[in-house]
């Protein structure tokens, strides 16, 4: 029935490394909510932006053709050798600069306000950022989106350019992310954002600045979602408006949910966990042998799995499959400087 | 000298003039009490003096600098500390953590020097916790350390409180209610511990309805009614005063 040479080749195109690039996106919210109790609506937005601004450096300008409306690109400035890993790395960079800075500008006016106007502006954001990209025919190729971003390692042997290889790179970024916001959110730093998402009147009167820790913590979750928004178009080779709708957001939010919300490993699995659902009731079709009427439906199946799972969940296991650790704080192994 | 000088302070929410030109002294190294009827703008003032609130007139200064309009983490950086009335502590951190995370001036709360994983973050780290727990022994928690905070009991979440205060190393401490529903072994275990700390040289400026404390514990009393101060001196004068017996002691 299932093969299994075949299983892993058919998950290595392209779901391994979704569930990675949710991976990234669901760390950023983690820092976000689970950490700090922040709560952004936007996810989608700052995907959206990060894929573009990736996509236009990492892709040579187009003019408008019978193709489209063309659009901006500045792979010239990396027209040398290893030029395309270069774009790679900036694009990913740049998405991540783009991102936080835009964090940046709508978390200063609204963080000082209640909770609830920090969700309405980045719902807000989400959607002003997709439809002017979706209008911007100039710079975005409007719904044409920006075709041929390029992936890293396409270069030199073959096996560099297969899927696997492409989501083992993922993987290692997912494994950079990780390590580094572990450090930082079971460091002190992470503990002081605990504290003002438990009782932020508390911290505020403990001597907390709890706006500018507020602050960090948004503006570097919202990098990270650039970041996968980068790698997103790195996946799909393309930027469409398309792929950026609110959908993309709840996926996120219920990978933070059913992972573990305060728990950097639990949201890794709830990535895993929760594409290798979808990626089930895709390919059960294939499977098993389903009458015409439920190969049609069983797709649709997995939005009623997914809701049924949630409230399983939240009945369960409401802290999700690997809770918030009972310690905040847990010192790192390698330390820098001496003392 | 004064510590802290409150002088012609006035805050009002809408319509309501929770203080009104309010003067307040506190002289270093003693133990003030402050008490009057509910509504008579006590935690206001406690508030404003921490920079909860800034006040709409007047000045507060502390250690001959102003204050008032400063926001609270450098009003805490010169040496305030206040507790709550009704406990507020990090449910999910634990007893432990709930008095590092008060410490101030810490280099691991930079997300960088976190990021990086600085050795002076640790060791300054695992000096906290040592002073932590010395201050947990203080206040009789040191067995429920590492018990998520959200379990302890009402009285307990109080003395959490003073120690969450007490590692802030203040020069003042404010404390809202320390005793109010506390049983009487542990509020007179409060009492001593505040007692002993004034003579490291700690100041105190404390609310409280219990006249015993007020009167018995307090180097002076001063007394507000409606948002002003209507009476202040030595516990024993204060207590004869008609207007506090009208207002607040009762006949």
């Amino acid at each position: 029935m299932v093969d299994l040479t075949n299983l892993v080749t058919d998950l290595s195109r392209s779901w391994i490394a979704l569930a990675f690039v949710y991976a990234v996106a669901a760390i950023g919210l983690n820092l976000q909510w689970g950490h700090t109790g922040l709560f952004n609506a936007g996810i989608a937005g700052f995907f959206a932006i990060g894929a573009y601004v990736a996509a236009i450096v990492s892709t040579q300008s187009l003019g408008p053709g019978p193709g489209g409306p063309g659009h901006a690109g500045l792979i010239s400035l990396f027209a040398f050798p290893f030029g395309v890993q270069i774009a790679f790395v900036v694009g990913g960079l740049a998405a991540m600069v783009v991102c936080g800075l835009i964090g940046l500008l709508i978390a200063i006016p609204t963080l000082r306000l209640r909770a609830d106007y920090l969700a309405i502006a980045t719902l807000a954001l989400s959607a002003i950022a997709v439809e002017s990209i979706r209008n911007w025919d100039s710079v975005t190729g409007g719904v044409y989106g920006i075709l041929g971003v390029p992936r890293p390692l396409e270069f030199g042997q073959d096996i560099w350019r297969t899927e696997l290889a492409y989501a083992l790179t993922v993987g290692l970024i997912v494994l950079i992310v990780f390590v580094l916001m572990e450090r930082a959110t079971r460091a002190p730093w992470g503990r002081t954002l605990k504290a003002v998402r438990e009782d932020e009147d508390a911290a505020l009167a403990l001597g907390k600045n709890t706006y500018f820790l507020k602050l960090q913590a948004f503006v570097f979750g919202a990098a990270l979602m650039g970041g996968a928004g980068a790698l997103f178009a790195t996946l799909l080779r393309v930027a469409v408006p398309d792929s950026f709708t609110p959908a993309l957001t709840f996926t996120i939010w219920t990978i933070v949910i059913v992972g573990g919300s305060g728990n950097n490993k639990g949201v890794i699995l709830g990535a895993v966990a929760l594409t290798f659902l979808e990626y089930f009731t895709v390919r059960a079709k294939d499977w098993f042998t389903l009458t015409s009427y439920w190969s049609i439906r069983i797709f649709y199946v997995r939005l009623m799995a997914l809701g049924i799972l949630l409230i399983l969940l939240i009945l369960f296991r409401p802290a999700g499959l690997l809770p918030e650790p009972l310690k905040a704080t847990k010192k790192p192994r390698i330390l820098i400087g001496s003392g | 000298m004064d510590l802290l000088a409150v002088e012609r302070v006035s805050k009002a929410f809408g319509g309501i003039q929770a203080v009104d030109e309010c003067s307040i002294r506190v002289d270093a190294g003693s133990i003030v009490g402050l008490i009057g009827p509910n509504g008579a703008g006590k935690s206001t003032l406690f508030n404003l003096v921490i920079g909860t609130y800034a006040p709409d007139a007047g000045r507060i200064v502390f250690r001959g600098e102003r204050i008032d309009g400063l926001p609270p983490y450098e009003i805490v950086e010169r040496g305030l500390a206040k507790t709550f009335q009704i406990p507020r502590e990090f449910r999910s951190l634990t007893v432990l953590e709930n008095v590092m995370v008060s410490a101030r001036g810490e280099p691991g709360e930079s997300p960088v020097l976190s990021l990086i994983g600085l050795s002076r973050v640790w060791r300054r780290e695992r000096e906290l916790e040592t002073r932590s727990r010395q201050l947990l022994s203080l206040v009789g928690l040191l067995e429920l350390a590492e018990e998520p905070a959200r379990n302890l009991s009402g009285g307990q979440k109080k003395l959490l409180e003073l120690a969450r205060v007490l590692v802030m190393e203040p020069s003042l401490i404010l404390l809202d209610e320390p005793v109010a529903g506390v049983n009487p072994t542990l509020s007179l275990k409060i009492l001593s511990l505040i007692e002993s700390l004034r003579g490291t040289g700690k100041t105190f400026f404390l609310i409280e309805h219990d006249m015993d404390v007020i009167f018995n514990r307090c180097d002076r009393v001063i007394v507000m009614h409606q948002g002003r101060v209507i009476a202040e001196g030595k516990p024993a004068e204060v207590r004869a005063m008609p207007a506090v017996i009208e207002s607040y002691l009762g006949g």
